[in-house]
C-alpha cells in the first residue's frame, strides 16, 4: 500500500504591499505599533486589480514545477481550495489544467473552504492515493478575500492577505503514515460570524455584502475547538504533545496563536508562528508557514508535524504530516 | 472571580490605571476599548479564570458591571 507524503510546498504572493504605516496613515488612531501588537502582522499583500486567485494559484504552481522533481505530466489529481475564484464556472481546477498544461486525463476539483481548507485537501488527496485512484496529487490553495474585504472595514483590512500555494503530494510505497491523524469538525450554526453575502442572492459591490467577521465568536470558538482538535489527532495516533516536532497551526492572528499555544501546553521552540509579513492568508496560511519553516531550515526528514486548520464555516481539521 | 479581578484585567489590556475604572463604567467609553482589546481581554478571562463568555451576549453589556454578570453566568456554568 502507498503511504501519502508532502513532497514539496511552494508558495506566491502577490505584489501589492500594504503595510501597517499605510494602515495608520488610512484609519488615523490605529497606530502602526498597536496593529502590530494586536496582531503580529508587519504587513500584507493584495493582489492588483486585474489579478485573481487563478494567477495567484498558477504562479504558486510554476514556482513549484520550477523548483522540485515534480514531473507536470505525471499529475493525476488536482485539488483546489478556494473561496473567492476568478469566475463562478468553470472551476479553477478546470482553468488551471489548461494553463498549466497538465494532462487531460486528470481528476480536477473545486472546493470551498477557507482556513481549514489545507488539511481537507491533505486528507481528499491522501485518499486518493491510499485508494489507488492517483499516484500524484497537485494540492493548490488560493484566495484573494481583499476583493470581498469593504476597505472602511480596519478589523479585516488590518488581518487578511492574499496568497496563493501548491503542494505536490505523492505516494511512497509501504509506508503508510505520511499524513495521518485526521480530525474534522464542522458547526454551521456560526455560519454567520465569518461570512461574505456576494454571490447569486446577493449581487453587486455592496459594502453590506462585504466579508464580515465576528472576532470575539470566532476567538470563542477557537479556544474550543483547536486544543480539542489537537488532543484527538494526536490520541489518534497514539501520541503525545512531547512526539511532535513543529505545530503549525492556522495562522489566524498571533495573539490569538500564542493564547492557543499556552492553553495546549505547545513549548515556544516548537511552535511556528509565520505571519508577520503576510498577514492572515486564509487556505494558504498553513502550506505558506510551512515554506517559511522550510526556508528558516527548521524542518528536517522524520519530524512529525501538527497541522490544525480552523475558521470560517465554522470548520476546523487537523492532521500529523511526517516531513520527507 | 471579584469584580475588582476583573477590573484589573481590563485595566492591564486597555494599558490604563485600574483606579480609573469604576463598576459603572460605560465600557465603549473606556479609553483604547476597541474590537481587538475585547479578544485581549476574553484571552485573559479564559487564561486566568478557565472561563468562556456567552460572546454573543456581550453586545448587551454596557457598563463593567453588566460585563461581570456575564462573567458569574460563565462561572455558575449557566
Amino acid at each position: 500500500m502507498a503511504g501519502a507524503y508532502i513532497k514539496a510546498v511552494r508558495a506566491h504572493l502577490p505584489s501589492v504591499e500594504v503595510t501597517n504605516s499605510y494602515l495608520e496613515r488610512r484609519f488615523p488612531g490605529f497606530t502602526a505599533d498597536k496593529i502590530l501588537a494586536k496582531t503580529g502582522i508587519e504587513k500584507r499583500y493584495v493582489a492588483e486589480e486585474g489579478e485573481f486567485s487563478t494567477d495567484l494559484a498558477r504562479r504558486a504552481c510554476e514556482k513549484l514545477f520550477e523548483s522540485s522533481a515534480i514531473d507536470p505530466s505525471k499529475i493525476d489529481a488536482l485539488l483546489v481550495c478556494t473561496q473567492t475564484p476568478e469566475t463562478l464556472i468553470p472551476t479553477t481546477a478546470c482553468k488551471l489544467q489548461d494553463t498549466l498544461g497538465l494532462p487531460r486525463e486528470i481528476f480536477a476539483l473545486d472546493y470551498n473552504l477557507g482556513c481549514s481548507g489545507y488539511v481537507y485537501g491533505l486528507s481528499l488527496a491522501s485518499s486518493l492515493i491510499a485508494s489507488g485512484q492517483a499516484k500524484q496529487v497537485l494540492l493548490v490553495t488560493a484566495d484573494t478575500y481583499s476583493k470581498i474585504i469593504d476597505p472602511e472595514d480596519r478589523s479585516v483590512v488590518s488581518i487578511f492577505g492574499d496568497a496563493g500555494s501548491a503542494t505536490w503530494i505523492a505516494g511512497v510505497e509501504g509506508d503508510a503514515d505520511g499524513i495521518s491523524g485526521f480530525v474534522f469538525g464542522t458547526d454551521g450554526s456560526g455560519a454567520d460570524h465569518l461570512a461574505c453575502g456576494y454571490g447569486l442572492k446577493g449581487r453587486g459591490d455592496s459594502h453590506e455584502l462585504a466579508l464580515r467577521m465576528n472576532g470575539p465568536e470566532i476567538f470563542n470558538f477557537t479556544l474550543g475547538v483547536v486544543p480539542r482538535s489537537v488532543k484527538e489527532s494526536l490520541s489518534k495516533l497514539g501520541l503525545g504533545l512531547e512526539d511532535i516536532d513543529l505545530f503549525v497551526l492556522h495562522q489566524a492572528n498571533a495573539f490569538m496563536l500564542e493564547h492557543l499555544r499556552k492553553k495546549i501546553g505547545i513549548p515556544e521552540e516548537k511552535f511556528l508562528v509565520a505571519m508577520r509579513n503576510t498577514g492572515n492568508t486564509v487556505s494558504t496560511s498553513i502550506p505558506m508557514a510551512l515554506r517559511e519553516a522550510e526556508l528558516q531550515g527548521k524542518l528536517r526528514s522524520g519530524m512529525r508535524i501538527l497541522l490544525a486548520g480552523f475558521g470560517v464555516g465554522l470548520s476546523w481539521a487537523a492532521c500529523v504530516v511526517r516531513w520527507l | 472571580m471579584e469584580i475588582q479581578d476583573l477590573i484589573r484585567l481590563i485595566a492591564e489590556e486597555l494599558g490604563v490605571d485600574e483606579s480609573l475604572i469604576k463598576p459603572s463604567a460605560e465600557l465603549a467609553g473606556l479609553p483604547n476599548w476597541d474590537s481587538m482589546s475585547v479578544l485581549g481581554m476574553l484571552a485573559s478571562i479564559d487564561e486566568k479564570f478557565d472561563l468562556q463568555l456567552d460572546v454573543s451576549r456581550l453586545a448587551t453589556c454596557k457598563s463593567v458591571a453588566d460585563l461581570m454578570g456575564l462573567v458569574n453566568e460563565a462561572g455558575s456554568g449557566s
